[in-house]
This record gives C-alpha cells, sequence and structure tokens, in this order.
C-alpha cells in the first residue's frame, strides 16, 4: 500500500464524477472513470475492504476526482 | 285323324316334360341328390303325363265315338314316353355341349341364371377374387400387414417401456431437491448449483457491503445535498458493485441496469447501465407502460423475475436475441402516480455460464435487499420528487 501513493475518497462522490461526466456527454471520461472504479472495487474485494471509501492512485485522483475532498494515505 | 292328333299332342308333351326333368336333373348337386332328383322327376313325370292324358282323353270322348280307342290310347301313351326319353337324352346331349368348357370362361352367363348352376357361380367369384387379388397383390398387402402388426407390437411394446420410464422419472423428479423462483418456476437443485454455492455466497455478501456502506453514505448526507446526480450515481454504484462483485466485471457478457418511467413518452428508458467495468453509452430498449412486459408482472407479484422462466410476459424488443436472459424487477414501493417508476435490471449474453447465477441471486431475493435499501434513501429524501419535481 505504501509502495505507489493512494488516497481515498467517497464511493458515492466518486461514482457522482462518472454521473457528472455522462450528464457533460463526456462519455470517454465516464468511461475511463469507471475502469478505475471497477479496478478498485476488485482490489478492495480481494482485500475483504468493504468501507464507505474507496482507494485509488493518486495519478488517479489528480486527473479524474481533484475537486473531491480526500484521505491522503501516502504517510501510512 | 283323331289318333294322328292325340299321338302328336302326347309327343309334344313328353318333350315337354323332358325339358322340365332335364333342366332339374341338371340343376342337382351331388350324387345323392342326384339320385333323388331322378327318381322324383321320373315318378313325377310319368305320373303327369298319365294326368294330362287322361285328362285330354276326356276332352275327346266328350265330342265323338271313336273306334279302336284303346289303341290311341296306349299308342299315345306310348309315343309320350318315348318322347320324354328320346327329348330327355337329347336335350341331355344338348345341355352338355352347351355346357362344355364352361370352366374357362371368365364371365357368368344367362343360362347359367337360369340353370342355377350355383358351382359355376362360386367358381367365377373364386377366379374374379383371385384375379382381383392378383391386381392389388393381396399378396404384398398381406405381407405389408404382418409387418405392419408386428411393427404395432414393438411400438405398443416400446410405448409400454417410455411410459414406465417416465413414471419413474417423474418419481425421482419429485424427489429431488428443487428451488421455487418466481412466478411459478422451478430450477433442479443440481451438484453444480450446490458447488458454486459457497463462491456465489461471498460475491454476494461482498455485493451486499459495499451497496449497504453507499447507503450508508446517501443517509449521512444533509438530504439538501441529495439531488438527481447524487441518486444517479447511487444507482451507478449499486449496478457497478453487482457487475464487479458477483459476475467478476466481465465486460460484454453482463448489463446491469435500472429504468425509469418516462411520463412524457409512458415507458421505461435507461437511468444507468453497466456493462462489466464500463458504462453503456447506448441507450436501452425503451420498454411502453402498456402492454404485457416483465416490469409491469414483477410489480404485480412484487418480485423479480427471470425471462428464461416468465417466457409469456417477455417483451420482445428488436435486440431480444443479443440477450439471451434476463431478471427484471420493479420496486413496487416507488410510484409516481400509482405508476412503479424505478426498475432494476440484469442481462445475460452467456445464458449456459450465468443462468445459474440468475437463479440463485432470484432464490436469495437480492430484490428484497436493494428494495430495503432504496426505501431507506426514500424515506429520507423523496425519491419522485427528485426526478419528476414536487
Amino acid at each position: 500500500m505504501g509502495d505507489k501513493a493512494m488516497v481515498q475518497i467517497n464511493k458515492i462522490d466518486a461514482f457522482e464524477q462518472v454521473i457528472k461526466a455522462i450528464d457533460q456527454n463526456n462519455l470517454e471520461t465516464a468511461s475511463e472513470i469507471m475502469k478505475v472504479l471497477s479496478q478498485s472495487i476488485q482490489k478492495d474485494k480481494s482485500m475483504k475492504n468493504f468501507s464507505e471509501k474507496i482507494q485509488i492512485s493518486k495519478q488517479e485522483y489528480e486527473k479524474y476526482f481533484k475537486c473531491l475532498t480526500v484521505d491522503d494515505l501516502s504517510n501510512t | 285323324m283323331y289318333w294322328i292328333a292325340s299321338i302328336w299332342s302326347h309327343i309334344a308333351l313328353g318333350m315337354l316334360l323332358a325339358i322340365f326333368f332335364i333342366l332339374y336333373y341338371v340343376n342337382g348337386d351331388g350324387k345323392w341328390k342326384i339320385f333323388l332328383e331322378v327318381m322324383i322327376g321320373i315318378g313325377g313325370n310319368i305320373g303327369g303325363i298319365f294326368i294330362l292324358d287322361n285328362f285330354f282323353q276326356l276332352n275327346i270322348d266328350e265330342f265323338e265315338e271313336i273306334e279302336n280307342i284303346g289303341v290311341i290310347r296306349i299308342c299315345s301313351i306310348a309315343c309320350c314316353l318315348t318322347s320324354f326319353i328320346i327329348s330327355s337324352i337329347v336335350f341331355l346331349i344338348i345341355l352338355s355341349f352347351v355346357i362344355r368348357g364352361r370352366e374357362n370362361r371368365n364371365f357368368i352367363s344367362l343360362r347359367d341364371i337360369i340353370l342355377g348352376k350355383r358351382a359355376w357361380i362360386d367358381a367365377y367369384y373364386k377366379k374374379k377374387t383371385e384375379e382381383i387379388d392378383r391386381d392389388l397383390n393381396i399378396t404384398m398387402l398381406e405381407q405389408r400387414e404382418k409387418e405392419i402388426t408386428r411393427k404395432e407390437e414393438l411400438l405398443n411394446a416400446k410405448e409400454h417401456s417410455i411410459l414406465e420410464e417416465e413414471e419413474k422419472l417423474n418419481q425421482m423428479s419429485k424427489k429431488k431437491l428443487k428451488i421455487f423462483l418466481p412466478e411459478n418456476g422451478s430450477v433442479a437443485l443440481t451438484n453444480e448449483y450446490i458447488e458454486a454455492m459457497p463462491s456465489y455466497i461471498n460475491d454476494v455478501v461482498a455485493c451486499i457491503n459495499n451497496i449497504t456502506s453507499c447507503t450508508k453514505i446517501i443517509l449521512e448526507k444533509k438530504s439538501s445535498e441529495i439531488n438527481i446526480t447524487t441518486l444517479k450515481s447511487y444507482f451507478i454504484s449499486i449496478a457497478t458493485f453487482v457487475s464487479n462483485d458477483i459476475f467478476g466485471g466481465n465486460a460484454h457478457d453482463i448489463r446491469i441496469h435500472f429504468r425509469i418511467y418516462d411520463e412524457g413518452l409512458n415507458g421505461y428508458k435507461k437511468l444507468v447501465a453497466v456493462k462489466g467495468k464500463d458504462i453503456v453509452k447506448k441507450d436501452l430498449t425503451f420498454i411502453p407502460l402498456n402492454g404485457d412486459n416483465m416490469i409491469k408482472k414483477s410489480y404485480e407479484c412484487r418480485r423479480a423475475l427471470i425471462k428464461s422462466i416468465n417466457l409469456e410476459h417477455d417483451y420482445k424488443s428488436n435486440n431480444y436475441a443479443v440477450w439471451e436472459d434476463y431478471m427484471t424487477y420493479a420496486f413496487y414501493d416507488l410510484e409516481y402516480n400509482g405508476i412503479p417508476f424505478l426498475s432494476f435490471g440484469i442481462s445475460i449474453k452467456n445464458s449456459t455460464r450465468y443462468k445459474k447465477i440468475l437463479h440463485l441471486l432470484n432464490f436469495f431475493k437480492i430484490e428484497d435487499f436493494l428494495q430495503n435499501n432504496i426505501e431507506k434513501i426514500n424515506d429520507y429524501v423523496n425519491i419522485a420528487n427528485l426526478f419528476y419535481g414536487g
């Protein structure tokens, strides 16, 4: 977890970014965000992590979720 | 003059009697019968000769006296008998010629009927019957009939055997474990289901945990912060969790979607949809409110329905062949003007691979879990108000 800078964002907030992208007819971005979220969900499932937060890399956060409040996990 | 007339009349009488005698004689079948007929015929004819002779003699005697009447009478009777015997022999010879070669004929003549030749008529019928049999190939038909009868017996035996097997199968199926699915379907719980069940349970639990956490997030928000985007985010999160947790995020094979009632179009259109790990960019098939469809039926029976088990309610759209099977659920507590406005669906392309999951989700009543979660949000913020305005 510590080898790659990770952040946690609220699950619903993350999905809100997908809906916003769809509403803006930015389907490519919506699709990319969905893929990021799907991968995170798969990872969380394998780690049996069913919290209200979802873990994503800082790079993905910068790219798609910059407007969201975030818990920085880089120091954990 | 009178004695000549008497003799001629007796000769004619003899001939006439001979004709009847011969006809009667020829008509007989069997030696004992012929013997009796000859005896009766001769006796009867001689008797007849004497009666008729006596009658004619009386008439002659009434008109004039005739000399040598005794001689004339004896001569007349002798002529009559002689005529009878000779005529009988002659008629017999004639008839013998007429009858000769009869066996080779293939028709019944008038004289056969007059003579009443039963044996020949029978022979004629027999010959004709043989001809017809030959024309119709009766021998072959009889063989065919035997063959058909044999096959019929075999089929009857097989039918009996099949019925017995069917009875055994029915008995076995009654003993089989089944899961009963709405509306009136059932699926035999085979080893495949039993073996896959622990894995499905883990997946379903993961999905339930994820959806529960999302419901909690929504309920922790201020109601004023919740808008259509928030609700759509919630619904797409549910679709994503079902797709990823239960179906492993397989692209293109599985589509999880929510449909919403469109007041203007009077039917159900896409709200959000996920296919594998991606969003569905195209619109879903529009389902009209009126008419038979699974959303309506699900609303009526308050259960999620699987198409393959409820084919009679399937709405056949243009792409109905693409998605081999699907499960639909109408959230019955979410109504707008008495119409259920939200539906959930899982469509699968590979029915063989995924139908077991659909059956088990349906059996576990996954729809009840979704209904409970969405109801909590609906109690918190009126979903219909958000979508259709207060």
